[in-house]
């Protein structure tokens, strides 16, 4: 959804909205109002999906937000508008207190979504138990008379907010870090996105709206009760109607509930020309959701609105695709043609000469003060030693290369460094200031940034946009992250390709992406981590001739390598590790020579053996 | 049973890719009866990912592998090893909530190596006598080096005609390192064919008679161990320089 | 409140029964967890189906429940076969969620399929009203029986996966996928057997369960909220782990219904499968570390 097209067909549907009352019948304007109002549930829905966070049980919220308007207003006569806001409040501090937990203890996948039901299954059988939320009759509003306009105009009014608050989202900072949190947690965390903060936020959102729906439904249908406020079959209608749309996009989850609320009207018409009756109409209902489940799992993972915008764009000329935005993200490659969200007026690359980096000083003794250093650091996992006193120092503007035979510790010396694992002994420290215990996003966010062997890009996301979340690293406006974006991605000759997706790249421009967008974090130190592997000579000529033109720009560098020629024609000195210690530190020549590091890949009695003329 | 006259595995122009790129461009190797054939290289160098191409474990690009006069190229990883190629993965890749006897039982594949089960453990246990004392113990609480010896005595319960052993030294320490080839050497005594992958060279030479050097996917050099030990090729490869 | 050991025993054994019950409705989700790593929370719907098919079968012929089970099992173990190669086959090479939402659909429309033919009406199978007495501790010989089998299947699937070496290799590709295929290991084959053994203990779960229970179509979702909160409690990779959680519920749930009150006791569950979550996700009897 584009700007202009987008607010005049916002527009047009408050328009057409707007219109209803004066020629809908009142059963219309019921239906309209719960195709609206499950079309905001929906939309709240995906704010949670929008990090990749699968809930099953939302109907927590909902609940909450509708049995506690409800209870307010029957037993102290509370203004609906009082019992709304309360439940939401309420639902938003019951989604703190378990989903702080559970971030905190780091659950996903089926143990995340597993708690969630579970949350909406334990308050189900509360309300089932509790005399005073009228067990499982529940709570009726029988002296509520709220006239049917409103609450359309109500439901008509969250909607828009919802879908207009997720395109405003998608576009803002804390977006974009939640579009890089589902795609690649791990990615993200290096890049200084604060991760837990980012889910929770996420989630206390969704919860808020989801409330406030709830309490809307209340009102409208005139009674709460467990099974249909806290029941399973409302979190899978929710979970359904979004994914069905596509989560993740703008208008997925309107588009989604409408479909599902046309194909339940259908069975409905269809089942009374059977004369099925009401059970079996609603069975028959839920055996096509589930249907619909199925099949949108295995054949729309992305969603109908990025299949049809896929459709469209192919039958108007080959190469114009829209990406996969959905939860799927990242299984099919396309391009976009019109980025989504244009940058503001830059259309050439911008002067690579502006390096990324923050100005260094001239001062020349600077040079000689300590940068990173390494002390004493050890490591073991499960009694095994992974590193073992292990001490070296990296000066500024250096290239420090690090290397060893498999298994040696280079990869969990890496992994101390950037805040994945804590030292257990020793220390790291970064221009004086202690790095060992810190997160990873906090270590970013201090200059020193890292690659991955295996390339971990946003895969849902362009090349733009994943340089993007590691400016916002540095920048806290778009604006300006985006112009740090663009510069880092001009720095490594991917500028040309902003707009594609990151999985439509080759693997030597994937590589130069996760160089771009450690770049684009502004950093002073680049922890590389096997950049050269998979890549031809030609390939790996070319990065090498990026890294040392990079480090003129003012950055230095911590290479692991085992392309042996690279890392002796790259490094300024060389530290040599063999079984979690340090076995030798120097110069390349040096290195090359020493009939240590001779022994520890080839064997002692090879050590000594005559040097040769080169092959 | 078919005699072995020709070589036991005849590998011709094996291309691999891995993923988005190609990791194996072209190598060719063999292995006669009887012989110890090592793959060197640096990391990187395509040693393991041949290795599993080989076994069927990934899939081939272009080529052919015979093994045994058979064609196997394409078939799967199971059927590969039923015929008695049996491969010692890199990392020893056991099952840790498992016991030892239990590891060492799954390695007897066929029906025929089942059968000979018991004696199978036995001549396992002499080979390793460490073996014997930890039969109940947790494969995933053993040391580095006892997890090797656990990982080539399964190999060795399936009866094989071809071993493959990727890295038996990784990650463990030299005097566990002497222990393991200590066991190889009998092994390749007893005139089990093997081809063994490794990083650490010296090892790999004094126990075998011929060799392959590998740089980038292909093979630079190939010839006895003996030729290889006094070429400058490997030291290049390894370390990049002269 | 008198805690007479008769009563105590009462409440014990017949928990300790119920329990072992919840576990076998669990195995089989465990088995299929464990063994081709997909979490299937359809197996809650065949649990429910194979108890309406049972239903069926008592009230059409004179078929004794326990019969139609026996009938049950071995035709439920070739549909979980074909099963695995049609619908599931895919399944294996989904993310965790996608697993959950797809066999959550096919959950919905198991359950709803079976309300559409049956309705949304409460059955039960009528008991035999015989119980056995010991010690001033009554309790029905379906409950027993139920129980008797319930164990039975565990034991024997304990056997099948520790003493046998398809049992054995079943286990071994679920502790470590990779290393079984480079061994030569067939996984596919393998997770079809698992599968199949799978839908034979929904056979059996729901055989005995009808026996016991009432029923009606929406069970299938509790009973799929049940087997999932006991094998979290036991370690979703853990088949007799489960079954162990099983029993320990049905005692919890026994011994809080009696000091306190059926709620009280479910909800402390609900607290207890909280913190197992938020702790000790892999199970509290599981080996694994933590992820």
């Amino acid at each position: 959804m584009r700007s202009a097209p987008g607010l005049s067909l916002l527009a047009a549907f408050v328009l057409a909205a707007a219109s209803v009352p004066l020629w809908g019948s009142g059963y219309s304007i019921n239906l309209l109002t719960q195709i609206f109002l499950f079309g905001f549930l929906a939309a709240a829905w995906n704010f949670m999906a929008l990090t990749g966070l699968v809930s099953l049980g939302h109907a927590a919220f909902f609940g909450v937000g509708g049995y506690a308007t409800a209870w307010l207003y029957l037993t102290w006569g509370a203004d609906l508008m009082i019992g709304a806001l309360a439940g939401a409040a309420l639902a938003m501090f019951l989604a703190f207190v378990v989903y702080w937990m559970a971030f905190r203890s780091g659950l996903r996948g089926i143990y995340f979504s597993g708690l969630t039901l579970v949350l909406a299954e334990a308050l189900r059988f509360a309300a089932i138990n509790t005399p005073a939320l009228g067990r499982s009759q529940g709570l009726e509003l029988v002296s509520l008379h709220l006239p049917p306009f409103l609450l359309y105009g109500l439901s008509v009014a969250l909607l828009v907010l919802t879908v207009a608050g997720t395109w405003w989202l998608l576009r803002s900072p804390l977006g974009y870090r939640l579009q890089a949190v589902r795609e690649n947690e791990g990615a993200a965390e290096a890049l200084g996105v604060h991760t837990f903060r980012v889910k929770l936020a996420a989630t206390l959102l969704s919860a808020g709206l989801v409330a406030i729906g709830g309490a809307l439904h209340a009102v409208l249908l005139r009674f709460v009760e467990p099974e249909s406020d806290f029941g399973l079959s409302l979190s899978l209608n929710l979970l359904l109607g979004t994914f069905l749309g596509g989560t993740g996009t703008v208008l997925g989850p309107p588009v989604g509930i409408v479909v599902l609320f046309g194909l339940r009207e259908g069975i409905a018409r269809l089942g009374e020309l059977l004369a099925l009756g009401s059970s079996g109409i609603y069975a028959l209902q839920q055996v096509l959701y589930g249907a619909v489940l199925m099949l949108v799992v295995v054949a729309l993972p992305d969603g109908l609105v990025t299949q049809v915008r896929r459709w469209w764009a192919a039958s108007r000329g080959a190469p114009a695709q829209a990406a996969p935005e959905g939860l799927q993200g990242g299984t099919q490659a396309a391009s976009k043609a019109e980025p989504e969200a244009a940058p503001a007026a830059l259309s050439a690359p911008p002067a690579p000469a502006s390096p990324a980096a923050p100005s260094r000083s001239s001062d020349p003794s600077a040079a000689a003060s300590p940068y990173l250093e390494v002390v004493d650091v050890s490591r073991s996992f499960r009694g095994i030693a992974a590193l073992s006193n292990v001490s070296f120092e990296l000066r500024r503007g250096e290239i420090l290369g690090l290397i060893g035979p498999n298994g040696a510790g280079k990869t969990t010396m890496f992994n101390v460094v950037s805040g994945i694992f804590p030292a257990q002994l020793g220390e790291v420290r970064f221009k004086g200031e202690r790095l060992s215990a810190l997160a990873p996003h906090q270590v970013c966010r201090r200059g020193v940034a890292r690659t991955f062997q295996v390339v971990q890009p946003f895969a849902g996301l362009t090349v733009l946009e994943n340089a993007l979340i590691g400016a916002l690293a540095r920048h806290a406006r778009i604006g300006e992250a985006r112009e740090a974006a663009l510069a880092a991605l001009a720095q490594v000759d991917l500028h040309a390709k902003r707009d594609l997706t990151a999985t439509s790249l080759t693997l030597q421009d994937r590589k130069m992406l996760e160089f771009a967008r450690a770049l684009a974090t502004g950093p002073e130190l680049i922890l590389l981590d096997e950049v050269m592997a998979g890549l031809n000579e030609s390939e790996k000529s070319q990065i090498a001739d990026k890294i040392l033109e990079i480090r003129d720009a003012g950055v230095s560098f911590l290479l692991v390598e085992h392309n042996m020629r690279a890392v002796m024609r790259l490094s300024d000195r060389i530290v040599v590790l063999d079984h979690g210690k340090v076995v030798a530190t120097g110069l390349p020549s040096e290195i090359a020579r020493d009939p240590g590091v001779i022994s520890v890949y080839l064997g002692r009695s090879l050590a000594h053996a005559p040097v040769g003329r080169a092959a | 049973m078919s005699t072995t006259t020709g070589p036991i595995l005849s590998v011709e122009a094996l291309h691999v890719k891995y993923g988005l790129f190609e990791a194996v461009f072209g190598i060719s190797l063999e292995v006669g009866p009887g012989e110890a054939v090592c793959l060197l290289g640096g990391n990187g160098a395509g040693k393991t990912t041949s290795l599993r191409a080989i076994l069927g474990a990934l899939p081939i690009a272009a080529g052919r592998v015979r093994f045994l006069g058979e064609d196997v190229a394409g078939a799967t990883a199971g059927a590969i090893t039923a015929r008695g190629m049996i491969y010692v993965p890199e990392g020893r890749e056991l099952f840790p909530s498992m016991t030892v006897q239990e590891n060492l039982e799954l390695g007897a594949i066929t029906r025929e190596a089942r059968a000979r089960m018991r004696t199978s453990m036995e001549l396992a246990c002499e080979l390793f006598p460490i073996l014997a004392k930890r039969r109940t113990q947790l494969a995933g609480t053993l040391s580095g080096g006892q997890q090797q010896m656990v990982a080539i005595a399964r190999g060795l319960m399936g009866l094989p005609r071809l071993l493959m052993l990727d890295e038996p030294s990784l990650g463990l320490a030299p005097v566990v390192v002497e222990q393991v080839y200590e066991a190889l050497g009998r092994i390749v005594r007893s005139g089990t064919p093997i081809i063994l992958v490794e990083q650490h060279v010296h090892h790999a030479l004094e126990l075998c008679q011929r060799g392959y050097v590998l740089e980038s996917g292909r093979i630079v050099q190939h010839g006895s161990t003996a030729e290889l030990a006094a070429s400058d090729r490997l030291r290049s490869a390894y370390l990049g320089v002269d | 409140m008198e805690l007479s050991p008769s009563v105590l025993g009462q409440m014990l054994l017949s928990g300790a029964l119920m329990g072992s019950i919840y576990g076998a409705v669990a195995m089989g989700f465990s088995l299929i967890f464990g063994a081709a790593k997909i979490i299937n929370f359809a197996h809650a719907g065949v649990v429910v189906w194979v108890m309406y098919g049972v239903l069926v079968a008592v009230r059409s012929g004179v078929v004794h429940p326990y019969v139609a089970g026996l009938a049950a099992i071995p035709l439920c173990y070739l549909i979980g076969h074909g099963v695995q190669r049609t619908l599931m086959a895919r399944v294996s090479t989904m993310s965790d969620d996608m697993q959950i939402i797809y066999t959550f659909g096919l959950l919905l429309v198991l359950t709803y399929t079976a309300q559409f033919f049956f309705g949304p009406d409460v059955h039960y199978l009528p008991t035999s009203g015989r119980a056995i007495e010991f010690g001033g501790v009554v309790l029905q010989i379906e409950t027993v029986v139920a129980g008797a089998l319930a164990l039975g299947s565990a034991i024997a699937l304990h056997a099948f996966l520790s003493r046998t070496w398809l049992g054995k290799a079943i286990r071994a590709s679920a502790d470590n996928r990779r290393g079984a295929t480079l061994i030569g290991l067939d996984v596919v084959r393998l997770s079809r057997v698992a599968m199949a053994l799978s839908f034979a203990l929904a056979a059996l779960a729901g055989t005995i369960l009808i026996t016991v229970t009432t029923f009606y179509p929406l069970r299938a979702f509790e009973l799929a909220v049940l087997a999932f909160v006991v094998v979290v409690l036991g370690g979703l990779d853990n088949v007799f782990a489960s079954f162990v959680a099983g029993v320990l519920i049905g005692i919890f749930e026994a011994v809080g219904t009696l000091i306190f009150s059926p709620s009280i006791a479910q909800l402390a569950i609900y607290a207890l499968i909280f913190a197992v979550l938020l702790v000790r996700p892999q199970g509290l009897v599981s080996r694994q570390g933590t992820k």
